[in-house]
């Protein structure tokens, strides 16, 4: 399913929050044989500048020699264009923005955004869709291997739970 | 310059977008831009490049997440 991920050695996995980041991350790993680097392993850091610096380390696998990895990020999606000098392939995912909106309120999820949207120099917004914008008109042009995942194509993964018995799931939930 | 520019999506938008991503990574990781271009420019001209201030702080973040 991901065989064009296949030629990257050094994978991000960004977009909306609630867009399926976490699952595509761990299946792109699994299926690749890649070592999955989450997120929040590092974000939640008590040392920034270190964090930083892991951050750094886990992307470009500088200290676990030339081993391929994929690093899962919707945190980075505003800034994901400035790691493009190591040429990561990064995947946006895509998924409609209603949907997005809906598992945003599920989860009540949405007090952050007044927050996050500053990310993308803007005071206001719905979130999900200047990410996209920003995506498509600044990001993935500039981007040398961008790529767009779309949500819904996941479903043909053995790994993919029907959205009926989704509905219970919590943030970064990927299973029954 | 309001922010509603960068709607426009023209040059000039571009490189603000770009000079603004900067100052908010730097930061999100509680750096300085400096830092943060520095970084960016030690991975341009060698991606083996160690950043040797910081290993400290990630050797120990590194034993924290292994235990």
């Amino acid at each position: 399913m991901f065989d064009f991920l296949k030629e990257h050695k050094r994978i991000i996995v960004t977009g909306p929050h609630r867009a399926g980041t976490t699952f595509a991350s761990e299946i792109i790993a699994e299926d690749l044989g890649y070592r999955l680097a989450a997120e929040n392993q590092f974000a939640a850091s008590p040392h920034p500048s270190a964090s930083f610096k892991l951050f750094w380390d886990k992307l470009f696998g500088w200290t676990q020699g030339d081993q391929c990895v994929v690093l899962h990020s919707p945190g980075i999606s505003a800034y994901v264009h400035l790691f493009d000098a190591m040429k990561p392939a990064v995947v946006f995912m895509r998924r409609a923005v209603e949907d997005i909106v809906a598992s945003e309120k599920r989860i009540k999820w949405q007090g952050q955004e007044k927050r996050l949207i500053k990310d993308y120099y803007r005071d206001e917004g719905i979130l999900p869709a200047v990410k996209y914008e920003i995506w498509e008109k600044y990001q993935k042009p500039i981007i040398t291997h961008a790529y767009d995942l779309e949500y819904e194509s996941l479903s043909a993964h053995p790994k993919w739970i029907p959205k009926d018995q989704r509905v219970q799931f919590k943030p970064h939930q990927t299973k029954l | 310059m309001g922010r509603k520019k960068v709607e426009t999506w023209d040059l000039e938008s571009r490189l603000l977008y770009q000079e603004w991503s900067l100052k908010r990574i730097a930061k999100h990781y509680k750096l300085t831009e400096r830092t943060v271009r520095d970084k960016l420019k030690d991975a341009l001209r060698d991606k083996e490049a160690e950043l040797m201030e910081l290993e400290g702080d990630v050797e120990a973040i590194k034993e924290a997440l292994a235990k």
